[in-house]
């Protein structure tokens, strides 16, 4: 009689066990998804991209980027081509490039936590 | 009393490989559900449309007031409003026109994809979806000293994934 109970006892447990582990296997499945590089590459390309056509020349825009340096501390994280009107940002993913409109010429800095874009004159 | 034993067993056995073809089920419809989900870009093309016909407008008219250059037959709108035309010419669509009062159309300007100004008329309402694929667009008109100034813009920029 004891030993049922023990074997229905550890069935049970082992049951609960395996369901726990599946939810937590997809609850971390669903926020590394949502949280992972390639989706922050495209957010800060867009966002830096839009900033630039927004702006007149003569014009620094500062850009939180703290949540990138989660990913990547390189210092070439966003890469801003002049030439070809292309904002690339690389967190260690895929890469994403997004190209903007205006045609000023535009230089960017990071700094820690900080990137600043700067807008100059007409090219 | 024995054979039941034995069933109840093998109930239990069966029910557990059920529930794990159940959780296979639910693990496999949430993985493909979250992988289509973040398959999708974040769409961003009505701010860009938005942002390039104010640029136009801020350009061309100040204070009510055209700027006299957009009237001359040499007026280029890209180096005028700091356009890169390569880029306008790869993904953005922009329709410049001065009305008179009466809506007769004494100057315009087309550049860009040309196909987005038929395709930016072909727009969703609560019925019709607007196809993924068309250009978004956005309108914008100001009335100036010499009449009215209408701006169209569109963009169906795609974002490139990979370096």
């Amino acid at each position: 009689m004891n030993k049922r109970a023990d074997t229905v006892l550890v069935e049970t447990v082992i049951f609960i066990a395996l369901n726990l582990i599946f939810f937590v296997l997809m609850i971390v499945f669903v926020w590394h998804s949502g949280n992972s590089a390639s989706v922050y590459e495209e957010f800060y390309a867009k966002k830096i991209a839009l900033a630039i056509d927004s702006s007149n020349s003569q014009t620094s825009i500062t850009f939180d980027i703290q949540k990138a340096r989660e990913f990547s501390k390189a210092e070439d994280i966003i890469k801003i081509d002049s030439g070809n009107n292309l904002v690339t940002v690389n967190l260690g993913g895929k890469g994403y490039s997004f190209s903007y409109f205006s045609d000023y010429p535009v230089g960017v800095i990071i700094n820690e936590n900080m990137a600043v874009a700067r807008v100059g004159e007409k090219k | 009393m024995k054979t039941k034993k034995l069933g109840k067993k093998a109930d239990s056995k069966m029910l557990s490989l059920w529930w794990i073809f159940v959780l296979a089920f639910a693990g496999g419809i949430i993985v493909i559900g979250v992988l289509i989900f973040y398959s999708y870009e974040a769409d961003v093309r009505n701010a860009e449309a938005s942002i390039l016909s104010e640029k136009i407008i801020s350009c061309l008219a100040d204070e009510g007031r055209l700027n006299l250059e957009f009237l001359s037959d040499d007026f280029d709108i890209y180096s005028s409003c700091a356009l890169n035309k390569k880029a306008i010419d790869s993904g953005f669509f922009i329709k410049i026109e001065l009305r008179d009062e009466e809506g007769n159309v004494l100057k315009t300007i087309s550049e860009g994809k040309q196909s987005f100004d038929a395709d930016c008329n072909i727009s969703g309402n609560e019925n019709i979806r607007q196809a993924d694929y068309f250009p978004r667009c956005s309108e914008e008109t100001i009335n100036v000293l010499q009449g009215v100034l209408y701006v169209k813009a569109g963009s169906n920029q795609q974002g490139v994934k990979g370096i």
